[in-house]
């Protein structure tokens, strides 16, 4: 929104059309004299269109235009916006999202497992406001890609740049999961989530997903866990990050349910079985209704001064007719 | 007095071309008058012409150094704003440049840097810090986070590989410092730069009159002495100038002076023993002072008053033109 920080000032416009008659229609002004010319009762005498009277035409307006920018300015615009600002804590969340190769399993049509989870955690944070979010990347090993943040941008530009296979063939649960607890563990927010996303069995990592869930409970952690994929052979296509080659084939390897519900009931959690993508959504949505607190923000009423680059334009457009004036019109006086 | 945009003034440049043209014009006047003949080419008429000539040149050229002087935004005194915040976020901008390398500070200019950073942190356990590094580019290694244990990893890896743009701009990285500072925070907000202030690059005019409309100051720790010293390369060797000759780099107080003294921060020295409590303590005085008064003060603009100046001198270049004097012209 445009508002000016003194708008009476506008008020000086008004003298705008006066000056423009005084400069160029007052039959008394200076600059020009008078020479009776024409047929004694035909038309007067009008001044063909030339080269010159166009650039004669553009100066003035260039002139008038400028002083009215100037004017505008000299009111004080400024933009303001309204920014919100939060009193309270967010709820901390931590999404674990498994990059092991069987997560380019293309089961989640038009892509693969892992852009379906990545398009849910992207479409999840586009919702929250304040609430710091994180991502650990699991595989054989696992990674805090992300602590936990608001500033969502960093956190969308890091989710956009991982890959499947880029932590190695394997899948570290347990490490996913304590990476995740240990960088929530000293957080004061009022509730703290992980979010688990796996196609896989653990297979990999020093810690056990059990012993895992447990230090997730005694933290008072909120523990999710998503097993994505569906039952039956699926086409895979995976690029070895090691030799560049493209590899093609089909697998039937699914993650294991019952030990995904054992490890959801150590840790006091929930396991959603996302088998397609509207599940996977679905099993996203309720999350979100879960993982809210109650939010108290502020509005904060921002200016942005505008003059600067009203003053740029006005000088500019001066200087257009200073230049036509002094360069392409032959005026003496 | 302050100019907010010093880069700005370089427009007084421009009279020397518009004063060129006056001149050039008033020379080919007076010689077309000549051609016009009888009561033009009068005394009387000559002289008039180069009174108006000057009072029309004048003017226009007292409308462009005021209008410049507007442009620049130029301040004095201050006014207070209203600052409900509370809490602290603290962006460290880090400069991961080679020159960090030089020794003349022990182990290293970047070991020591890192070291205060560490030592701050833990002195600030209710602040969200974030972390950037800056060379030629500026990239956000952490963002605002409360997680202390990521930036003690990342704290591990730092080294002139972060950043691949060669260079030194500090102007990249306080503007990454401040896009890291999210505007919907409700705590007080400051930046720490810890650099040898020795900048082969950009501006930071720019950061400075945007970090001082957003009222956060800027630490700056300068991470190097003045003597300087030569500047390691991985096999021992020291970096070579032009010549061939082992280049000493210099640590330059007087930016990293400027943009703590403009920001309304404070400039600290590495070499200073009570470092980390000074800046740690003045890093939480802000906070509490700033959170207890419920306002701080911003500069007061006086572009309107240039500006105001600015448009009577061009009105009065024009009305010079429009006004017929003696009758005549």
């Amino acid at each position: 929104m445009l508002v000016f920080e003194r708008p009476a000032l506008l008020l000086l416009l008004l003298a705008v059309p006066g000056l423009v008659y005084l400069r160029h229609f007052w039959r008394g002004r200076g600059g020009t004299f008078s020479f009776p010319f024409g047929v004694w009762g035909g038309k007067g005498f009008v001044p063909p269109t030339t080269a010159a009277s166009v650039f004669v035409a553009v100066a003035a307006a260039s002139f008038w235009v400028g002083l009215i920018v100037l004017l505008v300015a000299f009111a004080g615009p400024q933009r303001v916006t309204r920014e919100r600002s939060f009193l309270t804590r967010g709820v901390d969340i931590v999404f674990v999202l498994d990059q092991s190769p069987t997560m380019a399993a293309r089961d989640f049509l038009p892509g693969n497992r892992f852009e379906a989870a990545r398009g849910v955690i992207r479409r999840f944070v586009s919702l929250r406001e304040n609430d710091p979010v994180g991502i650990v990347g699991f595989g054989l090993e696992a990674s805090l890609r992300v602590p936990p943040t608001i500033d969502y941008e960093h956190f969308l530009a890091v989710l956009d740049t991982m890959e499947v296979f880029e932590m190695g063939d394997g899948t570290a649960i347990g490490m996913g999961i304590a990476t995740a607890a240990l960088h929530l563990e000293r957080s004061n927010a009022p509730r703290r989530a992980i979010i688990l996303l796996t196609d896989g069995v653990n297979n990999a990592g020093e810690i056990q997903p059990e012993t895992a869930a447990r230090a997730v409970r005694s933290l008072g952690i909120n523990l999710y866990i998503i097993g994505i994929g569906s039952d039956g052979e699926v086409e895979i296509e995976i690029r070895d990050p090691e030799t560049g080659r493209l590899l093609r084939g089909t697998i039937r390897e699914s993650y294991d349910q019952e030990a995904m519900l054992e490890i959801a009931d150590i840790a006091g959690g929930r396991f959603f079985y996302a088998g397609s993508s509207g599940a996977l959504q679905a099993a996203f949505d309720a999350i979100d209704t879960i993982e809210r607190v109650e939010q108290r923000s502020l509005l904060r009423v921002v200016r942005q001064p505008l003059d600067q680059l009203l003053i740029f334009w006005g000088v500019g457009l001066i200087g257009i007719d200073f230049l036509i004036r002094r360069l392409f019109v032959r005026e003496v006086v | 007095m302050t100019v907010e945009s010093p880069r700005v003034l370089m427009g007084f440049l421009i009279l020397v071309p518009v004063i060129a043209l006056q001149v050039r014009a008033f020379l080919k006047g007076r010689s077309e008058i000549a051609l016009l003949g009888a009561i033009w080419s009068h005394d009387t008429t000559v002289r008039l012409y180069t009174v108006k000539w000057f009072f029309s040149s004048f003017v226009f050229d007292v409308f462009l150094v005021f209008a410049v002087l507007a442009a620049a935004d130029v301040t004095w005194g201050e006014r207070p704003v209203e600052e409900d915040r509370s809490g602290l976020d603290v962006v460290i901008a880090l400069d991961v440049s080679h020159s960090m390398l030089a020794r003349d500070i022990e182990p290293s200019r970047l070991e020591r840097a890192v070291g205060v950073v560490r030592a701050m942190t833990r002195q600030l356990p209710a602040a969200r810090t974030a972390l950037v590094a800056f060379k030629g580019a500026a990239v956000t290694v952490t963002p605002l986070t409360e997680d202390g244990n990521s930036l003690e990893v990342v704290l591990d890896g730092v080294g002139p590989g972060l950043v691949s743009a060669p260079g030194t701009n500090i102007e990249q990285g306080l503007s990454e410092a401040l896009r890291t500072l999210p505007e919907a925070s409700f705590a007080h907000r400051a930046i720490v730069l810890l650099s040898d202030g020795e900048a082969l690059g950009g501006d930071v005019d720019g950061p400075i009159a945007e970090l001082r409309r957003r009222g956060i100051p800027v630490m700056t720790v300068m991470t190097g002495t003045t003597a300087g010293s030569t500047i390691p390369t991985s096999d021992g060797t020291p970096v070579l100038d032009r010549d061939g000759r082992p280049a000493i780099s210099r640590a330059d107080p007087l930016t990293l002076e400027r943009i703590a003294t403009r920001t309304g921060g404070a400039f600290f020295d590495v070499a200073s023993p009570d470092l980390v409590a000074e800046l740690s303590g003045s890093l939480s005085r802000f906070a509490v002072i700033r959170g207890r008064e419920g306002f701080r003060l911003v500069p007061r603009r006086r572009y309107r008053l240039f500006l105001g100046v600015a448009i009577v001198a061009l009105l009065a270049s024009s009305a010079v033109r429009v006004v017929r004097w003696r009758g005549i012209v």
